[in-house]
């Protein structure tokens, strides 16, 4: 009665295997949940979209306005910034790195928004049973 | 299902007893979601193992609705009603072989298939595959500790259910 018969092994064994199941999986969904997309909108209309890779290397965007104002977007692995604007505040510089989906960069006087979208919005915030 | 009344108070009995179980249950603090002792299991494994599968299942309905009724949750009667026909759908067959497999097998097949039917409700109910994959692991490897532990209490209320009832 206390010992382990035979069966209780394939058990474990069938256990761990779902275990595994969940690990791999796990490591499947992290990559795509993961994805994040860099959207750059001038008054309102989309002048740039950029998937943010793990591996991706720094780069910078000079994204003019018609009436000769400029913001300089720098955009890398771990996040985006503006490191220079033409604009009289400076506040697009001084809100520094964004690099969650849903955060948001703006910089009024140019009407430049930086946003950051998730690939998918998670449908649930939290679950409670 | 013929019994006579001695049956018929025993059953009612566990069935009592289950639904405190599954009451008490909701107190205990759970480190993931879904992940429970399974202390109301104890007297699905010794109804299967003393009468039936079918008396089981009767005493599991009872049990599941009574007992998240009476902890004001109805959305775990789904939840939990899932998971319990999983686990009691798998005990039932490996306990017809009880040359292979062991009390404490079939309580751990049990409480794994239990967690198995109530994260793919979730999943389904939240439509995220993630938290699936995310809560297997733990959730097996709470199985395996739980399960064994179910295991050895039933094993001891069927040792005395049998000497002396």
């Amino acid at each position: 009665m206390k010992k382990l018969k035979i069966g209780d092994l394939f058990i474990y064994i069938l256990l761990a295997v779902f275990a595994s199941i969940g690990f791999i999986g796990m490591k499947s969904m992290a990559t795509v949940e993961g994805e994040r997309n860099v959207v750059i909108l001038l008054d309102g209309e989309e002048v740039e979209r950029i998937r943010l890779t793990p591996n991706m290397e720094e780069k910078e965007l000079c994204i003019d306005t018609d009436n000769g104002m400029y913001n300089i977007v720098s955009i890398a692995k771990d996040g985006v910034r503006v490191i220079e604007a033409s604009c009289s505040d400076k506040l697009c510089i001084k809100q520094g790195r964004i690099d969650n989906p849903g955060q948001s960069i703006v910089c009024l006087p140019n009407k430049l928004v930086i946003k950051i979208l998730g690939d998918d919005d998670s449908p649930v915030d939290d679950v409670t049973y | 299902m013929n019994m006579n009344t001695r049956d018929m108070v025993i059953l009612s009995l566990i069935t009592a007893q289950a639904v405190v179980l599954h009451y008490v249950e909701g107190f205990f603090p759970v480190i993931a979601p879904g992940a429970k002792l399974g202390l109301a299991n104890i007297m699905t494994i010794v109804t299967l193992y003393v009468f039936s599968a079918k008396h089981a299942f009767v005493v599991l309905g009872i049990r599941v609705l009574l007992g998240s009724l009476l902890s004001g949750n109805p959305m775990g009667i789904l939840f939990s009603m899932v998971g319990g026909i999983l686990s009691w759908f798998i005990m039932s067959i490996l306990k017809r072989h009880p040359k292979h497999f062991s009390l404490v097998g079939v309580s751990t097949a049990g409480a794994a298939f239990h967690n198995l039917g109530q994260l793919a409700t979730a999943s389904i109910i939240y439509n995220t595959i993630g938290i699936f994959f995310t809560y297997l692991p733990i959730l097996m490897l709470t199985s395996v500790i739980t399960g064994f532990f179910i295991g050895v209490a039933s094993h001891y209320m069927i040792d005395y259910l049998e000497k002396h009832v």
